[in-house]
């Protein structure tokens, strides 16, 4: 059984990327801040993350994805390293400031838009979980 | 020895000064040398007067020789920029060579009793005009030396003399005729000296005020950074008053706190911060009085060592603060002037100080009002998007299954929402590109990928409409100075625009071109679309603006664009141009600097290019 962590502090988009992802079949855990995200991850080892940027801060959930990335082989978040990471962002279409996943200072797979279209956003998660399964 | 003495009053001249000066003694040289030449024709010739005629044309000769040497010296200067310690030297030079040639002439036409010895009389006056304090009587002592010298000299016979006319040779032998002729004219030079440096003495600091005023009104007005405009005031009090040391001190918000702002000259002079209740002086000043202290007053306001001071208020709106000069240059004739110049600079210091308070207000103003934009826009988009997302929950059948009437219902808020989004994101962009375009560094670039990227994300529209896309690029590379996010704002919102606005099956074309003869980089999007009044072209630049038409079209817009667009290419130092015709068409013309040309590469080969053509530089 595939399971997703959705760290989100808007409870409308929670729900709204939990139902989605609970029609596709996979089992969902939530987390509303980026360090309960972080513990959750320690606690869960889910598949995959998708995480919000702006949180307890607004850059809360660069720093929560910075952490599951550290190259410190000593990190706590080591054995996390591979989960793939989805960014749940308005900044991308809204900045000029155009970071893709191809850009190695954010260490995320994919950006997804808010509002979330259910159909591209499961697209989206799907490829990931394809990847990771097949590397 | 007299021209080192001199030296730095000469120096103390404005640089306008000297070039007039050495124009007028040219001129007047010349006029002199040909009235030698003429005066000793027509005396001779005409009065029949006994003159050496041979040794006074050299004389006339030799004068307009040497005038015109100056003459071209001058000339082979740069007018803007001249070479001053040269000119300098160059009027002492001349100031030598006139005195010798006057005292030939005065030898070559009667020793001390010709009757040019009244030219002596003028010298003295062109010399107090040149190097005013002691020089002049120097000069005048000088030159009754030497024609005490003179006198003596013919008279012994050492030196041939030169009798014009029959009445004065018989009066000749007594030697106490030439002492009396000598000291009459050192009183006469004297007295000339004297007189004219009344009056060229106190025009010359009259003229130095001017220059200091004119000095703080250059610095007061050349920064905004309230420290330099200070730091020009202080120096210029220095330079101007001759004094010691001046400082300035802020009065703060709080009407009691003085802070030692700037300060020129001596640096220990002068309170550090202080407190007006502590310092009854400054408080005086502060209530609108300019004050002259004593000496031993001068000592409670700094001054460190016994000398007058001044204390002047700047006064705004408000008392802004004051200035101290200790000091000041002690001469009695500039007395009177000290306190009106000290007051007139206060008086420029304060309309600076206050247009520097004014932009620095502007400028927070404008930041906290981006600031508050963003928040707010954030603020406003995590609600729209939360809602936006439940709804396509339910349009998606996520949650059951819904009735025809209930789809049709959701897909119209659906695009209801979409609309305010698309609001918000604009009212973001505009103060994200406010808060971070505006502050990002401008970069060599070449233009056309930005226009290329922007032309690629409106395909997915124009293949939906149906329209035509017209692509006009040059083979040259044109290098802007601007940066890749400014570029792309500025095509994506005209493009963009240009694909809105225009009808399904339209044309659009998008040309990028060079005009050379103006170094301008030229990029035109035009359009079939609905137009735009010639009464609101005027007004496109202004937010939240929109076209009658524009709004009567049910097309989304905000009235955000242009005015991005037009700061941006602003930004840039460019220009947007507009020509429109409702329901013809519309065309904009982004208008930037060219930076630099590359020639298209020759056979595909890259190196052959540069090499054959090399790079044209345009702009520095």
């Amino acid at each position: 059984m595939v399971k997703i962590l959705v760290v989100d502090d808007d409870p409308d988009i929670s729900l709204a990327t939990k139902l989605v992802l609970e029609s596709a079949g996979y089992t969902v855990i939530e987390a509303h801040s980026g360090q309960s995200g972080l513990e959750k991850v320690k606690l869960e080892n889910p598949d995959l993350i998708v995480l919000d940027v702006m949180m307890e801060s607004p850059t809360a959930g660069f720093h929560t994805a910075l952490a599951l990335r550290s190259p410190d082989p000593a990190s706590e978040y080591a054995p996390y390293r591979h989960i793939p990471i989805i960014t749940l962002t308005a900044i991308h279409q809204t900045t000029p400031i155009r970071f893709g996943p191809d850009e190695s200072y954010l260490p995320v797979d994919a950006f997804v838009d808010k509002p979330i279209e259910p159909a591209q956003f499961l697209k989206t998660v799907q490829e990931l979980l394809a990847k990771e399964s097949h590397p | 020895m007299t021209i080192t003495a001199v030296q730095p009053k000469i120096a103390s001249l404005l640089p306008i000064d000297l070039v007039v000066y050495n124009q007028r003694l040219i001129g007047t040289r010349l006029a002199a040398g040909i009235l030698v030449v003429m005066g000793t024709w027509v005396s001779a010739q005409i009065a029949g007067y006994t003159l050496p005629q041979t040794a006074l044309y050299a004389l006339g000769a030799w004068v307009l020789l040497y005038d015109a040497a100056v003459f071209l010296l001058t000339r082979s200067q740069d007018e803007d920029h001249p070479d001053l310690p040269g000119l300098r030297r160059l009027i002492l030079v001349q100031i030598g060579l006139d005195a010798l040639s006057l005292l030939i002439f005065i030898h070559l036409t009667g020793g001390i009793y010709s009757p040019g010895l009244i030219f002596l009389g003028l010298h003295v006056i062109m010399v107090t005009i040149l190097l005013s304090g002691i020089a002049p009587y120097l000069y005048a002592v000088g030159m009754s030396g030497a024609l005490l010298t003179l006198g003596l000299l013919e008279a012994s016979g050492a030196l041939p003399h030169f009798s014009i006319t029959p009445q004065n040779g018989s009066t000749f032998e007594q030697t106490e005729h030439i002492v009396i002729q000598s000291l009459f004219a050192a009183v006469g030079m004297g007295a000339t000296a004297l007189i004219s440096a009344s009056i060229v003495t106190p025009l010359r600091t009259r003229e130095r005020h001017l220059q200091a005023l004119y000095e703080t009104n250059l610095a007061a007005f050349a920064s905004l950074e309230i420290g330099e405009v200070l730091s020009g005031l202080a120096e210029s009090a220095v330079k101007s008053l001759g004094a010691r040391a001046v400082t300035v001190h802020l009065l703060e918000l709080d009407g009691e706190t003085l802070t030692r702002a700037a300060g020129a000259g001596e640096e220990s002079a002068g309170l550090g911060n202080c407190r007006r209740s502590e310092c009854p002086f400054f408080d005086r000043a502060l209530k609108g009085t300019s004050l002259v202290l004593s000496a031993v007053e001068a000592l409670q306001v700094g001054g460190g060592r016994l000398g007058r001071a001044l204390i002047v208020p700047i006064l705004g709106q408000r008392p802004l603060g004051v200035v101290s000069i200790f000091d000041p240059a002690p001469t009695s004739e500039e007395a009177p002037y000290s306190l009106l110049l000290a007051t007139a600079l206060a008086a420029q210091g304060a309309k600076a100080i206050e247009h520097s308070l004014a932009h620095h207000a502007l400028h927070e103003a404008d930041r906290q009002r981006t600031q508050f934009a963003h928040v707010l826009t954030h603020e406003l988009r995590a609600p729209v998007t939360g809602a936006q997302s439940l709804l396509r929950l339910l349009l998606g059948n996520f949650v059951g299954t819904l009735t025809a009437d209930q789809q049709d219902i959701l897909k119209r808020t659906s695009r209801r929402i979409d609309s305010l989004l698309i609001l918000i994101n604009d009212l973001l962009s505009l103060s994200a590109a406010r808060a971070r375009d505006f502050q990002q560094p401008l970069e060599h670039l070449n233009i056309l990928p930005a226009l290329i990227a922007s032309v690629e994300r409106v395909q997915g529209i124009l293949h939906e409409k149906r329209q035509t896309v017209h692509k006009d690029y040059p083979f040259e590379t044109f290098i802007v100075s601007a940066h890749e996010q400014g570029l792309g704002r500025i095509f994506d919102n005209l493009i963009g625009n240009a694909v809105k606005y225009t009808p399904i099956g339209g044309t659009i074309t998008v040309k990028l071109e060079a005009d050379y003869a103006r170094a301008e980089v030229r990029i035109t999007v035009s359009d079939t679309g609905i137009g735009i009044p010639p009464e609101a072209i005027a007004r496109l630049g202004e937010e939240f603006y929109r076209a009658p038409n524009a709004k009567e079209s049910g097309i989304v817009g905000t009235g955000l664009g242009i005015t991005t667009v037009n700061q941006m290419i602003a930004h840039f130092k460019g220009r947007l141009e507009v020509e429109s015709e409702v329901g013809v068409g519309t065309t904009f013309r982004v208008i930037l600097p060219l930076v630099k040309v590359q020639p298209p590469a020759v056979n595909g080969s890259v190196e052959a290019g540069y090499d054959m053509f090399s790079l044209i530089q345009l702009r520095g």
